[in-house]
């Protein structure tokens, strides 16, 4: 059974279609790169896997279930926005997820804050838009899940600081597990990539192995990507 | 799932409401403070009148500044950024209304019991006990209702007032939300609506049961109001409000649970 399945899924928002018949699986322990441009559909996708929007029409399976409460156990989600509460400290934080979440580890968690020099104590609201990040992924990444779902992970930080967090993903998510990571920059995400999916307007433009297009272009994805949706 | 729900809303709202409780009790010690150092002080006794105008306009805000920071803390819990957590939590999306109503029920009391202790605090003396011991006794003897039976339906009245705000404004909201443009206009809009539609439907429910049970034109000549007529009105009253409160409360959570729409 596959992790994660999309059966014939659509959403419109008014008259306006932003996602068309969108098919696709997602098997265990891959790394897969959903890569469109801005608006491509990329993240009201993620957004209908996570349950926070309903689809049009079409499903979203889940080990063969329904999005629902059990899924949320098995996935763990970045979204691409600041979603704590500013008012606790970090620590509270950590406490939410342990009280909600049974597969997340309060002592990772530490340990990348640390890793990171991130104080515990100190309160979201007094951090600066990097380190709330930083925090937003130490949290997702602490949690021993099947499946992670990253939306512009590496979006608002410098490039420094990308490579940093690409390894901090790399290093700490649950073996077996899959990641789904969207994004635009696909320079910085494509050493980690076993499989990719190139979204645009809506639909699914192409879904291969990361190596089968590297060796059948004999091009990075990146310039694969710039070559299939140059303006 | 729910009681964890409950302590992060309730830790939430202690931050906001607590402060606010403190500055009443605090004001109404100064005030009596004052009133006991400041007998002959014209100073003191402005100031003392200036705190005062303050005092009594927070205590009478409490339930309307709880049910604010109640659907505050809804509102961004639910569909601000902080939704993006909340509805990927492992929990029932219910959860998140329920824990709202059962914690208001909770600060609705102990609102309720912070503006009996400062006032009292505040101006507490026999002869006001006194006052309102006469106060009451004339109500009882004009409508024949006993103490307890008055206190009960003032606590309903508060409650049914509060609720009704409550789940109108959170069923509007949840319907508002559903849109993809101008989503907090919507939610105004949708609770207005509410708003009146309920209005209407009491109005209408009201006037067949009460005006058919009673002889009108008996009313009219007397001249009074009987004590019958004021009670069952009374008792069809929370009646309508206990249905549509149900009503609000279910329109708020299918389109909570089944249209959630975070952009």
């Amino acid at each position: 059974m596959e992790l994660l399945t999309c059966k014939n899924l659509y959403k419109n928002y008014g008259k306006k279609q932003v996602l068309k018949n969108i098919n696709l699986e997602i098997p265990k322990g891959k790394i897969i790169g959903l890569l469109g441009k801005n608006g491509s559909g990329k993240t009201t996708l993620i957004k209908i896997i996570n349950d926070l929007l309903v689809p049009t029409s079409g499903e979203v399976l889940v080990n063969g279930q329904k999005v629902g409460v059990e899924s949320k156990k098995i996935i763990s989600y970045l979204p691409e926005k600041s979603f704590l509460d500013h008012g606790l400290k970090v620590k509270e934080i950590i406490s939410y997820y342990g009280d909600f979440y049974e597969d997340f580890q309060p002592n990772k968690a530490y340990e990348l804050l640390e890793k990171l020099h991130l104080n515990p104590n100190e309160k979201l609201r007094t951090m600066s838009k990097g380190m709330k990040e930083k925090v937003q992924l130490v949290l997702v990444m602490s949690r021993k899940a099947d499946l992670y779902v990253l939306d512009e992970p590496i979006g608002g930080v410098d490039p420094a600081t990308r490579d940093y967090i690409m390894d901090t993903i790399l290093t700490n998510f649950n073996d077996g597990a899959s990641i789904l990571i969207s994004t635009h920059l696909i320079a910085d995400v494509e050493r980690i990539l076993d499989e990719v999916i190139f979204m645009d307007e809506g639909t699914i433009h192409l879904t291969a192995s990361a190596d089968d297009l590297r060796n059948q272009y004999g091009k990075s994805i990146n310039e694969i990507f710039r070559e299939v949706f140059k303006c | 799932m729910l009681g964890k729900v409950i302590k992060y809303d309730m830790k939430y709202l202690n931050r906001l409401l607590v402060p606010y409780y403190l500055i009443l009790i605090g004001m109404a010690g100064l005030i009596r403070l004052l009133g006991i150092i400041g007998e002959h002080n014209a100073a003191i006794k402005v100031t003392s009148t200036i705190i005062k105008v303050f005092f009594f306009v927070g205590v009478a805000l409490v339930l309307v500044y709880t049910l604010v920071i109640v659907l505050k803390r809804f509102y961004d819990n639910t569909y601000k950024e902080e939704g993006y957590l909340t509805h990927t939590l492992p929990i029932k999306r219910g959860n998140v209304i329920d824990s709202k109503i059962i914690l208001s029920v909770f600060y609705v009391i102990v609102g309720i019991g912070v503006m009996a202790l400062t006032l009292l605090i505040a101006v507490y003396s026999t002869e006001l006990v006194e006052t309102i011991k006469n106060i009451l006794a004339e109500i009882n003897l004009g409508f024949n209702i006993s103490m307890a039976k008055l206190i009960i339906y003032m606590v309903l009245i508060v409650f049914s007032s509060y609720f009704s705000y409550l789940l109108m404004i959170m069923a509007g909201m949840s319907i508002g939300q559903t849109f993809n443009d101008k989503r907090t206009l919507w939610s105004v809009v949708f609770s207005v609506l509410i708003y009146y539609v309920s209005q209407i439907i009491s109005t209408v429910v009201m006037l067949v049961f009460s005006f058919g049970k009673m002889n009108m034109l008996d009313i009219i000549k007397t001249g009074k109001e009987p004590v019958e007529f004021v009670t069952f009105t009374m008792g069809l009253s929370f009646a309508l409000t206990a249905v549509l409160l149900v009503a609000y409360y279910i329109i708020a959570k299918i389109t909570l649970t089944k249209k959630l729409n975070i952009l």
